[in-house]
C-alpha cells in the first residue's frame, strides 16, 4: 500500500499485469524445475507490458533475477522453458530487467529528489536498517548494493533526516524462509535480531522487504514465546511507509494502521516535530 | 527430452568435492549454523568423502535459510547451498520424509497460482479489510488454470535430480 502511495508521488508509475503467479521460490527445495518455470512465466507476463518488473519482496526479486540470468545466458535452456511456456501462450525473450525497490528509489528517483520532496524531517531518530539477504546476495546474479556493507537503505533513511547506527546483526537473515517448515527455528533467527535492536535502544527497524517486514512486525509476540523474551515492542516500518510519513502522507494511506508492532509513538513523535 | 538443469547438480557436486579447502567461511557466516544444527562446511566435507547418501532424507538439510551467505563468501566460488538444494530435491524425489508444508504450497500454487488466497487483514482496531476495500488490484492468478497446471506438471516430470 505504501509503495503504491509513495512511488507515483516520486514520478514512478506502476502497472499491474494480469496473470502473475507465485515466483516459485518456495518450491525450489522440492523440485527446482517448478521454480524455474514459475519465475520464467512471470518474467514472460511482465514482458508483455514492455516494462521492467518491480517485485517488492527480496525473495521474489532474487528468484526472478536468478532464473532470468539462466534464461539469458543459456539458449538451450531458454528454448526448453519456452516450449513449456507455449502451453500457456507465453514466450520469454529477455528484453526487460527485474528491478529492486532500493535500486528504483536510489537510481530512478534518487536521494536528491527524495530530499527535495519531503515535508517532514525525521530528525532525532535512530533506526536499525535491515535490507535482507536477497537484496544483496549472491552478488553474481544481480547488482543492488555491497553484499558485505550495504549502504543504499541507510542512505535513503538518512535522506529523511534519521540516523542508522551500525549493529552487528545487520546482515543477519530474518528466518522467513523457514517459517513454513520449522517455525521455531525461524523465530530463533528473528528473535536474535529483535533482541539486539531492543537492547541497543533503536527507535525501530526499517526494511525494504515485505517478507522480512512480516517476520519482524507481526510476529514479535510469537517470537518472544519461542526465545523466552518478555516483550520486544520494536516499531517496524516498511521503507516506503517511512518515506511516505516524511512526504506528509497520512497513516492510513501508508497502511500504518495494519502494522502490528507499536509504531504509534514514533509516528506521533514525527508529527509533533512538524 | 529431460529438462536441462542449470542448477547442474552433478557438476557443482564435483566442484565442491574437488575444490573445497575446508576453510569454514561458509559455516562461520551461516545463520543456521549459529542457531541450528546445519554446518555447511560439514556438508562440503561429506561430499568430499563421497558420503552424501547419508544426508539424503536427513532433517538437517531443512535447516538452510537460503540466505546465500555461504555462496557469497566462499573464496573458491563454490557453494554448499547448491548441494543442500540438491539434497532436498533428491529427498523429495526418492520419497524420503520431507516437510509436508511443501505439498501444501505446491497444491495451493496449482489451485490458485499463489501460496495462499488473498486474505482479509485486521487493522489496529480489529476491523477487517479485503483488497477491494483498500483499492488494491484483485489478484486473479493465471488466466487459464488448467493450462498452468499442465505446464507445471510437465516441467516437474521432465526434471529429476
Amino acid at each position: 500500500m505504501s509503495t503504491r502511495s509513495v512511488l507515483p508521488r516520486l514520478g514512478v508509475e506502476l502497472v499491474d499485469p494480469e496473470g502473475f503467479s507465485c515466483c516459485g521460490y518456495p518450491l525450489r527445495s522440492m523440485n527446482d524445475a517448478a521454480w524455474f518455470y514459475l519465475s520464467a512465466r512471470n518474467l514472460a507476463i511482465s514482458e508483455t507490458q514492455e516494462l521492467d518488473m518491480l517485485p517488492l519482496c527480496n525473495g521474489c526479486y532474487a528468484s526472478l533475477n536468478e532464473v532470468k540470468h539462466y534464461l539469458d545466458t543459456d539458449d538451450e535452456f531458454r528454448e526448453q522453458i519456452n516450449k513449456t511456456l507455449a502451453l500457456e501462450g507465453l514466450y520469454y525473450e529477455g528484453k526487460h530487467r527485474v528491478r529492486h525497490i532500493l535500486e528504483v528509489l536510489n537510481e530512478d528517483v534518487g536521494v536528491s529528489k527524495i530530499k527535495e520532496s519531503i515535508k517532514l524531517h525525521l530528525d532525532g531518530f535512530d533506526f536499525a536498517s535491515h535490507c535482507g539477504c536477497h537484496a544483496v546476495r549472491p552478488s553474481d546474479f544481480r547488482y543492488t548494493d555491497d553484499p558485505e556493507d550495504p549502504k543504499i537503505l541507510d542512505a535513503l533513511i538518512a535522506s529523511l533526516g534519521s540516523k542508522t547506527s551500525y549493529y552487528p546483526e545487520k546482515l543477519d537473515c530474518c528466518g522467513a524462509s523457514l517459517i513454513m517448515t520449522d517455525y521455531e527455528a525461524a523465530f530463533k533467527l528473528t528473535g536474535a535480531k529483535l533482541k539486539s535492536i531492543k537492547r541497543r535502544g533503536f527507535d525501530g527497524l526499517v526494511t525494504n522487504c515485505p517478507f522480512c517486514f512480516k517476520m519482524y512486525d507481526s510476529r514479535q509476540e510469537a517470537v518472544g514465546k519461542v526465545i523466552h523474551e518478555e516483550k520486544f515492542d520494536v516499531p517496524v516500518f516498511y521503507i516506503t511507509q517511512l518515506i511516505g510519513l516524511s512526504l506528509g502522507l497520512g497513516s492510513e494511506e501508508l497502511g500504518l494502521n495494519f502494522n502490528v508492532s507499536p509504531c504509534d509513538q514514533v509516528v506521533s513523535k514525527m508529527e509533533d516535530s512538524r | 527430452m529431460a529438462l536441462k538443469r542449470l542448477s547442474n547438480h552433478e557438476k557443482k557436486h564435483m566442484a565442491v568435492a574437488e575444490q573445497c579447502t575446508q576453510c569454514g567461511k561458509c559455516s562461520s557466516g551461516c545463520p543456521a549454523a549459529r542457531n541450528l544444527a546445519l554446518r555447511p562446511r560439514k556438508i562440503a566435507l561429506t561430499a568430499q568423502r563421497d558420503q552424501l547418501d547419508e544426508l539424503v532424507g536427513s532433517e538437517v538439510i531443512w535447516n538452510c535459510t537460503q540466505c546465500h551467505q555461504c555462496m557469497e563468501r566462499c573464496p573458491r566460488e563454490i557453494t554448499p547451498y547448491d548441494l543442500i538444494i540438491y539434497l532436498q530435491n533428491l529427498t523429495v524425489y526418492l520419497g524420503y520424509p520431507y516437510p509436508k508444508e511443501l505439498d501444501v504450497i505446491l497444491n495451493s500454487v496449482k489451485r490458485y497460482g499463489a501460496i495462499q488466497l488473498p486474505q482479509e487483514v485486521l487493522d489496529n482496531e480489529f476491523d477487517a479489510y479485503d483488497r477491494q476495500s483498500l483499492n488494491l488490484p484483485l489478484l486473479k492468478g493465471p488466466k487459464n488454470i488448467d493450462q498452468f497446471n499442465e505446464a507445471i506438471e510437465i516441467i516437474m516430470k521432465e526434471a529429476h535430480p
